[in-house]
């Protein structure tokens, strides 16, 4: 997990989400899916496809579920479980 | 850097693979260089227009002749996007830049944004100066998201259980087309450009201009785009990368530019007149 820092997480999200300076006060535990607005669904490809090319990893279908965009932590889980595979 | 005075013109030619149309950018002294743009493709094309022009126009403005290109099926060109291969379209870049070469007397450059670095690494001449304006890593990348974004449609509007992605591919395998946001996508396109990822730079014999945009300065590149230098640099080929302020124009909500990238390009363009 520390391989992954929130800071990156928060970039990604900032740039593909246009967040601006609210990406700033996002924490492991703010929650992200339903407290976004922006986080439609089209955003959700958005942001898996930019976590994808800045890690080079790929996700299959059922590692992806609500439950992986709930909050910043889960996200930041996700990317870094992937990367110790 | 002078700037000069230029042109813009545009016409359809005849680049052997047929009419094309063609916009060019160009000094109204002979060029000293001479550049064929390879775009990015589907809604990446549409956000990345401005930033693309912008630059065009700079750089014709120090010295450079600057071609776009429709390839079959898109823009202006003749054809349907339904239509449009892979092998279809690095003819169509491969003929533009001859065609280029032709006209100007001067050895073409290519400047390709996002996925068309793939397809300019299919068309150009291997001891070509290529410039990547962030570059796909991953032909494969690019298809699981079109293939997501057909999903999440899907999803959205409520149409019955949705596919996965394998299934989508398995239709693509079949040789079936798939329509995703209003494209029809050839399997004889995005299957190769699939296939394709930065590695096949591995035995690039020119010069690699390899930039990227980042939000706000930072130390390294991002770890996959690490791990593809080191791989490229052990086998031997010499990459000039560099990472510039800006935003990612081809995915941003608001039509950004490219000044950062613009800037950068034209410092190493600047050099190749020696």
């Amino acid at each position: 997990m520390n391989a992954v820092s929130a800071d990156a997480i928060r970039g990604i999200l900032r740039q593909t989400l246009s967040l601006g300076d609210r990406a700033g006060n996002l924490a492991d535990d703010s929650k992200l899916l339903g407290a976004l607005p922006e986080l439609d669904s089209m955003a959700v490809v958005s942001v898996l496809t930019a976590l994808e090319q800045h890690f080079g990893i790929a996700f299959e279908d059922d590692e992806i579920d609500a439950s992986a965009f709930s909050t910043l932590g889960a996200l930041r889980a996700l990317v870094a479980s992937k990367i110790g595979a | 850097m002078s700037v000069r005075r230029c042109s813009l013109s545009a016409q359809f030619r005849d680049l052997g693979t047929g009419e094309r149309f063609c916009v060019d950018w160009q000094p109204t002294e002979k060029a000293a260089g001479a550049l064929v743009l390879v775009p990015p493709f589907g809604e990446e094309l549409n956000k990345s227009r401005r930033a693309m022009a912008c630059a065009a126009r700079a750089f014709s403005a120090n010295g450079w002749h600057v071609r776009l290109v429709d390839a079959f099926g898109t823009g202006d060109s003749p054809g349907d996007f339904a239509d449009a291969t892979w092998a279809q379209w690095v003819a169509d870049f491969r003929a533009a830049g001859a065609d280029l070469a032709r006209q100007t007397g001067l050895k073409v450059a290519y400047w390709a944004v996002r996925s068309g670095a793939l397809l300019a690494r299919d068309a150009a001449d291997p001891d070509s100066m290529l410039v990547l304006w962030q570059p796909l890593l991953s032909g494969e990348q690019q298809l699981t998201q079109l293939l997501r974004l057909r999903i999440a449609q899907e999803a959205f509007s409520g149409s019955g259980p949705t596919q996965t992605t394998k299934q989508l591919r398995a239709t693509l395998e079949r040789g079936e087309p798939l329509e995703i946001g209003g494209y029809e996508l050839n399997p004889m396109l995005v299957l190769p450009m699939a296939e394709r990822g930065i590695g096949a730079f591995a035995a690039w014999k020119g010069r690699l201009v390899w930039l990227e945009v980042a939000p706000e300065p930072v130390t390294e590149p991002p770890p996959a785009t690490l791990r593809a230098l080191s791989l490229l640099r052990e086998g031997g080929v010499a990459i000039e990368y560099d990472q510039v302020l800006g935003q990612p124009f081809w995915m941003t909500v608001e039509i950004e530019g490219a000044e950062g990238l613009c800037q950068r390009t034209l410092q190493a363009l600047g050099t190749a007149f020696g």
